[in-house]
Formats: structure tokens, sequence, C-alpha cells
């Protein structure tokens, strides 16, 4: 497959904290790509340096045959890169209506922004109609997402950066949202780049996972293998640490590496 | 230690009244570990709140909450809460307040205050450094190092009773272990009695005894959390079991 | 809303209301210029003049029904002029950062270290006094506050992730600027707009008090306190009913903006 965008020694800092070094990675068309990590590993930095919220201070990123890293991207590449964001509660604009924010980004790139397009949107993340009118505050945490997610669909995007998009969810509600993502990658061939700290959910929404540590790659690879053979000690206490709910997938993790060690981590 | 029994908590909102409690029974021993488990909106928090007297002005409740034998409802929470009964909330940063040191904030709510103590007590909570922590305001510390602190926060003046209203959901899976296994370690070695409020079966499998299935403002199911785990007899508690990502392969709730 | 901060809009409602009927409510309304009758001269209150009269011989009700018109041109044009530069200037130091926003905020700092009241009369001395510049030189003391209020609620605002999928789906900083950020500091710039009302109210009551605004005869609440205080305490009612003036407007807005606070409070925990 394609590659779709390319990242090269990717370093970001913030005067003398490094928050990200070294990263290189690929991500194919239609691929998902989760990248692991705590808070501080970088992850969320990452996200951010692809969407073009933030320049990076080294390395390079390219989508297609453009590099971007280091000058204003085109309207073209600006649609094709999109973002999810985390927090459910601030993922949209309180003081318009979810319609509203969906249009936004339509408006800005003076697309067809008309009732039916925004009913098709809200169609594409199973909302019926009448959650276009509705505000933020009258829509639950999954429907806020969903609407998120519409709003990223707009401009027909090929990437988008979903960062932490279920992490505030319930397991539930968590559920279907995966399971929307997953179609639409399906149906519309668009890249995932899936931000979480949860390594137990990279099986339900990506192909191959990178696990970040203090601004470092250290291991990348199939979800499968990445899983079943973690290869970094921080893999496997990231696995450790995963709460299971059967024998059968408690015999899957690894053993907790000593206290000590991870409480080194913290401090 | 908690015996709750035909709890009903009533929010009334915009002329509305919405039941989201309804005749729920519910105990935790001493030295008990249980989990509350339910979706947002199934009534898990509000009935922590209730247990707590920590319902919002627009929420009332009726029934019995009896700790220790004494009915809350009509003795109040006076020299018991903060003291005897404490609670973990969600978000470490928003429940610290960000204009105090850590040691200050520990010695507000303390009954002893010796500083050895205080550095005693966040010891026990693994933080390795306590003198640096004691000195630090809240926005100096790490999500991590917050929530620990948080924890010291509700275990410094000896509890009988802990609420913990999902610890650290949102943040960290190795924080979460850790709350919980500080949690286990106190109800294990000081007969303390822990009440753990989630959604997550995942955890309730890590750390609970005794699980409360709650939906709806109703319990559908309770049991021993093994049983319970291996053979959930009502659909929903299914569906919440089938929804926990698996290592295995996809979640299908 | 609250009861209290019901009561603040019944209060500002009904003094905006007689400010512009005052010329159909006010007993005399030619009591409102420059009206001269020495033999009505302090009369106490009386069935005529409920408020008794003023040294002249004018209607103190009548009169003190005008002053809201000059107290309430005073605060409108106080925060037409105010609101926008506090606005845009905070707006911009708190989205685009930079060094705009350290030239924007050291501004201000000049501008709050010294108290408004003796700005504005610093300025006011180097022009001739009038109603219009004491607008403008309470404009010129006032914006920096808005300045500040806006910059700080941009600064909260601006990692949300509704700004960043702005952002990040190409809006340009004028649009995330007004359009996704402002209308989400709505909350605090108008309880700020109308608990400022009553303080610039005040404010315009000082300076004219002290000869720096409103000139006779145009009405004037500060005048009006000026003009009775020597005769106190004999002379009595000029002094009273015209502070008491002051006093149910500044209250007015202060419960209102309360109000307006408590309004927007609720609406975001909901």
């Amino acid at each position: 497959m394609a590659e779709l965008l390319a990242v090269r020694d990717l370093g970001k800092r913030y005067g003398r904290v490094v928050a990200l070094d070294g990263i290189s990675l690929g991500i194919a068309e239609g691929e998902s790509l989760a990248v692991v990590g705590q808070s501080g590993s970088g992850k969320t930095t990452l996200g951010r340096l692809v969407v073009g919220l933030e320049r990076p201070t080294a390395g390079s990123i390219r989508y297609r045959d453009g590099e971007l890293a280091h000058r204003s991207r085109t309207r073209a590449e600006r649609k094709a890169i999109q973002l999810v964001p985390q927090d459910p509660l601030s993922t949209l604009n309180p003081s318009r209506t979810a319609g509203a924010n969906v249009a936004l980004p339509l408006v800005v790139h003076g697309l067809p922004r008309g009732r039916a397009r925004l009913v098709e949107l809200f169609d594409k993340v199973d909302l019926a109609e009448r959650f276009v009118d509705r505000f933020p505050s009258e829509l639950s945490g999954g429907q806020r997402q969903r609407v998120a997610i519409a709003r990223a669909l707009a401009t027909g995007p090929r990437l988008i950066v979903l960062d932490e998009p279920t992490s505030a969810l319930d397991v539930l509600v968590q559920a279907r949202v995966v399971r929307l993502l997953e179609r639409l990658r399906q149906d519309l061939g668009i890249a995932y780049l899936f931000i979480t700290h949860d390594l137990a959910l990279v099986n339900s929404v990506a192909n191959r996972v990178a696990v970040l540590y203090r601004g470092r790659l250290v291991e990348l690879g199939p979800t499968d293998s990445v899983l079943r053979k973690p290869q970094h000690p921080y893999t496997r206490r990231l696995l450790s640490n995963v709460a299971v709910v059967d024998e059968a997938e408690e015999r899957l993790k690894p053993a907790r590496p000593d206290d000590e060690a991870v409480d080194q981590e913290f401090a | 230690m908690l015996n709750v029994a035909g709890l009903e908590v009533v929010i009334r909102r915009r002329g509305t009244t919405a039941r989201v409690v309804r005749g729920l029974d519910l105990s935790v021993g001493a030295g008990q570990r249980v989990a509350l488990v339910g979706e947002s909106g199934s009534g898990k928090s509000m009935t922590a709140r209730a247990i707590m007297g920590l319902l919002p002005p627009t929420a009332s409740a009726t029934g019995h909450v009896r700790f220790d034998g004494t009915d809350l409802f009509e003795a109040g929470w006076a020299g018991l809460r903060g003291s005897r009964m404490t609670m973990v909330f969600q978000d470490p940063m928003s429940a610290l307040n960000p204009v105090f040191r850590v040691e200050d904030q520990l010695r507000a709510i303390a009954r002893s205050r010796e500083r050895s103590r205080l550095a005693a007590l966040l010891e026990s909570v693994a933080i390795r450094d306590p003198e640096r922590v004691l000195r630090s305001y809240p926005f100096q510390l790490s999500g991590g190092m917050a929530q620990r602190v948080l924890l010291a926060a509700a275990l410094v003046n000896e509890p009988e009773l802990i609420v913990a209203d999902e610890p650290a959901t949102a943040l960290d899976a190795e924080i979460q272990q850790l709350s919980l296994e500080l949690l286990a370690r106190r109800a294990r070695d000081e007969g303390t009695a822990v009440l753990l409020i989630t959604h997550h079966l995942g955890l309730v499998r890590a750390f609970a005894e005794q699980v409360y299935v709650m939906r709806e403002g109703e319990i559908v199911e309770r049991g021993p959390t093994r049983q319970i785990l291996r053979a959930p007899s009502h659909e929903y508690t299914r569906s919440l079991l089938a929804s926990v990502p698996r290592l295995s392969g996809a979640a299908d709730g | 809303m609250t009861r209290s901060g019901f009561l603040g809009a019944v209060i500002v409602g009904g003094l905006v209301l007689v400010a512009i009927l005052a010329p159909w409510l006010a007993p005399y309304p030619s009591h409102a210029g420059a009206f001269v009758d020495v033999d009505l001269a302090y009369h106490p209150p009386n069935a005529d003049h409920l408020l008794g009269t003023d040294g002249v011989g004018r209607d103190l009700l009548s009169r003190l029904l005008f002053a809201y018109r000059t107290s309430f041109l005073l605060a409108c044009v106080v925060l037409l002029l105010a609101v926008p530069i506090g606005v845009t200037t905070g707006l911009a130091a708190g989205y685009l950062g930079g060094w705009l926003e350290t030239v924007i905020l050291r501004t201000t700092d000049i501008f709050l270290a010294v108290p408004s009241l003796v700005l504005a009369m610093a300025i006011l001395g180097l022009f001739d006094p009038s109603l219009t510049m004491a607008m403008v030189a309470v404009s010129f003391a006032w914006w920096p506050w808005y300045t500040r209020l806006v910059y700080n609620v941009t600064r909260s605002i601006r990692t949300e992730g509704y700004v960043e999928a702005a952002e990040t789906a190409g809006a340009g900083p004028l649009r995330t600027m007004f359009g996704e950020i402002l209308p989400n500091a709505r909350g605090p710039i108008l309880t700020k707009m109308t608990l400022d009302a009553g303080f610039v109210i005040l404010m315009g009551a000082g300076l004219s008090f002290l000869g720096l605004g409103a000139e006779p005869p145009t009405p004037d609440l500060g005048t009006m306190v000026a003009a009775g205080t020597p005769l106190l305490p004999d002379v009595w009612w000029p002094t009273v009913f015209s502070s008491l003036g002051i006093v149910i407007a500044v209250l007015g807005f202060n419960l209102l903006g309360d109000g307006i606070r408590d309004l927007f409070g609720a609406d975001e925990s909901c």
C-alpha cells in the first residue's frame, strides 16, 4: 500500500524540555496506526505536529509528496488531515449547535454546507437529523464524539488524528464509537492516527502499534505481535497494567515489572 | 460498616423530576472491597454522593444510609465525613486547591498535624520523596502524583469507609491500578471498607470481592465478583462485559 | 435568574424607562434646563415638589429624572468605546501571543497601575472639561480592564478541543478569535459590562462632582450632589436625593451583574 504520511526523525522541544525525540514512522492509505503511551510520553505532541497545530523543531513530516514540517499548509493539505480532539466536554463549541459545529470546516473551505449536506454527515456517524439543531450541552458524551467525528469527515480527509477519542467514555459507549470508526475506515478508506493510553483498545482499533516512552519510539509493529510478544520492557509494563475481565486474557499479560521500577517512572 | 436500604434519589430540573436511584440496597462490611458498576447516567455517582451527603441542591434522597449503625439521613454527617468516611474523586487536579501547598491542604483536614506523620502517610501511598511533595503546589505535581496526594488526603484520618468514584479513569492505566492497589492494601491491613464506583468491569475484577451492577437507578445483578464475571445472569452485565476491550481480539459490545 | 438578579433587572429596567420617558414623566420638564424662579428656591419636599427644589427653584424630581439620561448616555458611550477596544486587544494578546502579547499586556499594566478616576482626571486636566471629554477620558481609563478579562478568558479557551479543531480545519486567526473564542467569552464580558455600567455612572458623577464633567445647566447626579453639599445639614434634600439616585443605579447594576454571572455559571455546569 502507498505511504500516505511519513514522519522522519521528528523532534519537538519546548525550551529545554524535549517532548519528542527522533520519531520515525509511516502510515499507509487506509491504515490505522495506534500511538500508545502514558501521559507525558509525547503521544499528544506527535498528533499536534501531524495536524499542524504546532511545528516540529527537528525532522520532517511528508504527506504524499509534500514536506509539511516547516511551512504553512495548503488548503488541500488542511482538508486532507483532520483532528478529533479528546475531551467530549470541550470538543464542540458550546455556543453553536451541533450542526453549526460540523459546518465550520465547510464554511472555511467554501464547500456546500446546506442542510442536506449536514444531515448526510450526521447520518454517516449514525446520528438522526434532529441532532443537527441540538446544542452540545444537550448531547451525551458519545453523541458529542460522533459530532466531532462528523466534523472531521466534512472536508473528505485522507487521515484523521484521533486524540484519545474514547478515553472519557464508558466502556459500552466506547465500544460503539470504536465500531463506528472501524466501519468508517473501511467504507471511506481513511487512515487513522489513533492516540490512546489504553493498550487494551488497540486490538479493536489499529493494524499497527507505535509505543512512545518519554518522547521516544520504543516499539513499532503489527498489533498482534506487539500485544503477544512485546519486545520492550515498557510495552510489557503497559500490558501488565491492562484491566482484563477473564482468566484467558489474564494469561496474555506479561508479568508485572517490580514496583521499584514502576515508581521510578513517576518520580 | 455501611448499609444502604431502600435508597431513592430524585433530581428536579427545569420543572421535571427524575428518579435516578430507585430503591437501592447495598452493604459494605469492614475490610470489604465492593464495586458498584454501571454506565454514566445509571445513578452510581448519585448513590455515592447520597452516601457521603454530597448531593447537589437539586437532588433529594430518601431511604436509609447507615454508617456503623447510625442513620445518616437522620443524624447527619457531622464528625463523620472527612474523618471516619472519606471520598476519592474522579479528577485529581480539580479536587486539589491550586493555591495551597500540599502540606497545608493535608494539615487543614488532618486530626494529627505532625509533619513526620504526614510524610509517613505520603510514603504509604508510594510517594518516594514526601518532603518535596509536601512543599509543592498541585500544579507542580504530575497527574499520578496528584492522584496519590488525593488518596493520601482520603486516608489521612484513617477512615473506616472510603468511597472511590472512578479514581483517575481517563488518565492512565498505571495510576489507576496503583490507586486501586493502595486502596486494597488499606482494606486488607487496616480493615477499611472500600466502595469503588466504576464503569469498567476489568477494574472490578482486579479489585472487588463483591459487585453490584446498576442500571437506570436499579441494581440488576449482585454477587461475588468471580461468579458474576464468569457467569453473568443479566443481559446488561453481559453487554458491559462484552464491551471491555480485549487483548485477544476486538470487543463486540 | 436569582431573586436578587431579578430585582437588579427591575431596577435597571425601571431607570432606563425613566430616562427615556423623562420629558413625559417629569412634573416640570422645563426645569431640566436653565430655569430660574428664585421664589421657589430651597423649598423642602412638598406636594408640588415631591423631592423639594434647588437653589434656583428647580424641581429636584424633574432634574433627577433627566440626570439619569446623562448617566446612561455616559455609561453607553464609555462601554461602546472601551469594550470593543478591550475585546480586540484581549483576543489578539491571548490568541496570537508573541511580541503583540507583550506589548498589549505591558500597555495595560501602565494603565492599570493608576486608579481609573485619577487617570481620567489627569486626562481631563489637559482639556476643557465637558461631558464629551469626560466620556472619552473614562473610556480611556476603562478599556484595559476588558483587555485583561478577555485575555484571561482567551488563554483558557484557546486550547479547548473545538478551537484546535477549527484551526485544524483551516480557520484563520480572525475567524477563530471572533467566531470560536469570543462567543464563549460572552458570559464574563456581559457580567463585567453590567457591573461596570454602575461604576461608570459612579465615576461620571464623581468627575462632575469635582467640576470635571457635565456642565450646568445639564442635569447630572454628580453636579447635583456638589451643588447641595455646602448647604448641609439644613438644606439636606438636594444632596440626599441625588446621592440616593446614584446609589440606586449602582445597586441595580450590581445586582443585575451578579444575576447574569449566576445565569452563565449555571449554564456551563449543565
